[in-house]
């Protein structure tokens, strides 16, 4: 049984299963639910190609087009505008918090390496955990589940466990990856995947090495909708904090997945 | 034929022809509004609203009138009826006056009237009407102020007033707010005719009542709202739930601000949730909460309820959230008088938006796909025109903007299909200091599709015969590179519109050479695209003004090449662009197409379209 999504993309259920494919040539895209954007083969092209007076764009723009890998058939086009291509900055990308109101279901928490030296006054993530406590209590409060991780090298070691301020709970679950990008290893993703999320709310850092990488690979590889509460996270330097947020403002076909947000900004439904 | 107990027990026939009636009368309370005024917003324009409510306020019927009008009006009938039930009453024959977008207008230009209706003393119903009015006594003439920062610099707010009590104008409160215009005359005009519209509605509803009965009338409007609501609901169950995302971005010099918008839908009930949406604005971009309210009532009546009887009915099955502090639900005392054209229509367009998202979920639906045209920018001259007279005119050209593709044609070409349309040329030049080169049909700038975006209209103009060699202008709209029409499934948006002011043309000798210019490579000059600005027309200037253009359905490549033909043929679309964008190859000399080359070419891009990538 199929019903259809929008032009040439269609639903379809069958003994159980549903996926999104090509209605042009059954090509079969991603499981239902998942963003078929990811799947289809995606070109960067002139404004020009939109028709002669589209060039007024060229230079502040690019025409974003998603085909079916399996025919061709275009399944969608955008206009990607970017002041920056034809003014350049001195300086890096400013994001703007926004409100932010999420599903409960679907979404998970990751705090990134807030272990015990960040009940420690002299430690530059200290002064995050008081106020990544309230949140927690208020996404526990909605049922949203929480994961937490350490660096590798701090298992096993009085350092190893999550810091004592943010009350992990029994049923939360403590990852060691052995990289800055969390999913290495894939036991993150495994546990993401069970919890049938879509939407990750990140907290903790440090912003240029954890952060930085796990949530590139959240958005670019897996296709999560990526939250960053800009004061649940942390640098060790304002140099770094800002490179990394720029960072998420640009990254090529992964930067529309980001929202930034404040703690008390985020709420769950 | 009546019974007590229920508004069910109407009998149908009955309930047709009196129902109908009532929606006749709102729609002769426009004409007369029409047909009495003098200005051309009210003459040419159709920038005016009439329609009729119930004694609670409740929308009962409207004429062929901008729904969000009809929303913000259901709005200021309950205000009136809330705050002149403390202090003076609401007594027989009275019209009172209301223009605040922080109680419930949308900018202070557009200035309703509201006014009772009473059967034997009874208070039986409420007629309202809005008209854009020629002046408001902004700092800018003509209202649409750029340079604004707050809501004092926009001219005239009035929370609700008596301008007629119990039959009697009351000269002096007219006098007063006319003298505070630019134009008196005019605005005297404009009030007038709303009055007349009035005069009119509340004669034809007290006949209309004396003669069927209060309680059966009575009846038969609730009936009429019952109708309505059923209808949608009913028709809101059998489209698939789910939830639909959509932003746009007005983009100037002045900042960036995003409207953004996710529909859920669960049943009969419908959230539009406007969370995430940028901060208010600098510039006077932003809505008021019930402005915001009515794009929603405006897009659903658009879409999946284009052919129910328009009334509170539509209203109940939806919700609107707003965050306060953002540029849909603006705080005192942010500007908003350039809001109708920019934070309004770019809310209208998301909310089409995802509504279309909605129906391209159901078979029985999809079909009625219709892409939404989001704007585009707008221009308002003032100065001294050649009969030595103050003008002050919005050029009122957007209707002239192509509509969007739809899912099986394409959009409608120099018609935005809205409830506005465009003073004529000759109008303009008779009453305003101006002389067009030429307005026409923009060629290659509508968005491409399987099914083409409307094509939008181009035009140029100068100063001509101005007394004092110059004439002001005010660039307003939705700024920004896409701000026409968006496309939909692989289709493209129209080309930006935009608009430019040529500094030192050419323009004087070519006339002296009796030579029209059709070209503005011909023009010469120094080109500067107007953001929201204020600026000057002077002598040998000239304005080059795209509307909007509507944005395509689906694939270029899946056009039928029979239609792109029939477009180069019509001088829509070029050769060139027929090959570039849409694959297909046409002889210029013979007007005919190469279909085996055509396919040939369109084989080659879907190959490289599989393969590319990274």
């Amino acid at each position: 049984m199929s019903r259809p999504l929008r032009e040439n993309l269609e639903l379809v259920e069958q003994q159980g299963a549903e996926w999104v494919q090509c209605a042009a040539c059954g090509h079969r895209l991603c499981a239902a639910g998942e963003d078929w954007r990811v799947a289809c083969v995606t070109r960067l092209l002139p404004p020009g190609r939109m028709g002669p007076f589209h060039r007024i764009m060229e230079g502040r723009a690019l025409l974003e087009e998603r085909y079916c890998p399996g025919c061709g058939v275009s399944l969608d086009a955008t206009v990607i505008i970017n002041e920056e291509r034809s003014t350049p900055r001195a300086g890096p990308n400013r994001v703007k918090p926004e409100s932010v109101v999420l599903e409960a279901r679907g979404t998970a928490v990751v705090v990134l390496d807030l272990n015990t030296k960040a009940d420690t006054a002299s430690q530059p993530s200290q002064p995050l955990v008081r106020p990544a406590r309230a949140f927690l209590d208020k996404a526990r409060a909605a049922s949203v589940p929480v994961v937490f991780t350490v660096v590798v090298w701090e298992k096993d070691t009085p350092d190893g466990a999550v810091a004592e301020a943010l009350a992990r709970r029994e049923r939360e679950p403590v990852l060691y990856p052995n990289g800055y990008d969390k999913f290495i290893g894939g036991e993150l993703r495994a546990l993401l995947e069970g919890w049938r999320t879509d939407t990750l709310v990140f907290l903790g850092g440090a912003a240029n090495f954890a952060l930085l990488y796990t949530a590139t690979t959240a958005a670019r590889a897996h296709g999560y909708a990526v939250v960053v509460p800009m004061d649940g996270i942390y640098a060790h330097s304002d140099y770094e904090m800002e490179y990394t947020l720029h960072q998420f403002t640009v990254l090529p076909r992964a930067a529309g997945r980001f929202r930034f947000s404040r703690l008390a900004a985020v709420e769950f439904r | 034929m009546e019974r007590k107990d229920s508004v069910r027990t109407v009998d149908p026939v009955t309930f047709e022809i009196l129902s109908h009636r009532l929606q006749r009368i709102a729609k002769e309370m426009g004409t007369t509004i029409e047909r009495v005024g003098g200005t051309v917003n009210t003459t040419q324009m159709h920038d005016y609203m009439a329609s009729l409510y119930r004694a609670d306020g409740e929308i009962l019927a409207t004429g062929e009138s901008m729904p969000w009008h009809v929303a913000c009006a259901g709005f200021t009938v309950k205000w009136i009826i809330e705050r002149f039930a403390g202090y003076d009453g609401v007594n027989e024959d009275d019209v009172f006056l209301l223009n605040d977008p922080y109680v419930s207008a949308v900018h202070q230009s557009d200035v309703y009237l509201i006014s009772p209706i009473h059967v034997e003393g009874r208070l039986i119903a409420w007629s309202a009407s809005f008209v854009h009015v020629m002046d408001i006594g902004a700092m800018s003439p003509g209202g649409d102020s750029p340079e604004a920062k707050e809501i004092c610099h926009e001219g005239l707010r009035i929370p609700g007033i008596k301008l007629v009590d119990r039959g009697n104008l009351r000269k002096d409160v007219f006098d007063t707010l006319i003298n505070m215009t630019r134009r008196p005359d005019m605005v005297a005009l404009d009030i007038n005719c709303q009055l007349a519209g009035h005069s009119v509605a509340k004669s034809r509803m007290r006949q209309f009542y004396t003669l069927h009965g209060v309680n059966l009338m009575d009846a038969v409007a609730a009936q009429m709202i019952d109708y309505s609501e059923r209808a949608l609901r009913k028709r809101l169950e059998a489209i698939p739930d789910g939830e639909w995302n959509d932003s746009a971005a007005i983009e100037s010099r002045e900042g960036s601000w995003t409207v953004r918008l996710t529909l859920r839908k669960e049943g009969s009930r419908m959230v539009f949730d406007f969370t995430g949406t940028d901060p208010q604005a600098s510039v006077g971009v932003n809505l008021p909460y019930h402005a915001t309210f009515g794009t929603c009532f405006e897009g659903l009546v658009e879409t999946v309820a284009y052919d129910f009887p328009r009334n509170h009915g539509l209203f109940r099955p939806i919700e609107t959230i707003a965050p306060p502090g953002t540029l849909v639900n603006v705080t005192h005392p942010a500007p908003v008088s350039l809001n109708t054209t920019s934070g309004g229509a770019t809310a209208k367009y998301v909310v089409v938006s995802v509504l279309n998202g909605m129906l391209a979920g159901s078979e029985a639906w999809r079909d009625e796909i219709m892409v939404r045209i989001w704007g585009g920018r707008r221009v308002r001259t003032s100065g001294v025109n050649q009969h030595g007279m103050f003008y002050s005119t919005s050029l009122a050209m957007s209707p002239l903007s192509g509509s969007g593709a739809r899912a099986t044609m394409d959009g409608v070409d120099t018609t935005k299909l809205d409830f506005m349309t465009c003073p004529n040329v000759e109008w303009l030049e008779m009453n305003c200091p101006m002389l067009f080169l030429y307005r026409r049909h923009a060629r290659d700038q509508q968005g491409a599709g399987r099914f083409r975006g409307g094509t939008g209209a181009e035009m140029a103009f100068s100063v001509h015969k101005a007394p004092e060699g110059k004439i002001e202008g005010v660039a307003f709209g939705v700024a920004g590179l896409v701000n026409g029409g968006r496309g939909i499934f692989g289709g493209y948006p129209g080309a930006p519109s935009i608009l430019v002011h040529l500094e030192g043309t050419a323009l004087g000798e070519k006339l002296h050479a009796n030579r029209m210019p059709q070209a503005l490579d011909e023009l010469g000059g120094t080109p500067r695209v107007l953001p929201y600005a204020s600026f000057e027309l002077g002598q040998d200037d000239v304005l080059y003004y795209t509307l909007g253009m509507g944005g395509g359905y689906g694939s270029p490549l899946d056009r039928d090449p029979r239609a792109v033909l029939k477009d180069v043929e019509d001088e829509l679309v070029s050769v060139e662009t027929a090959l570039d964008v849409y694959g297909v190859v046409i002889d210029p000399d013979s007007f005919t197409v190469d279909f085996l080359a055509t396919e040939e070419t369109r084989r080659q891009r879907l190959s490289e379209n599989r393969g590319a990538g990274s």
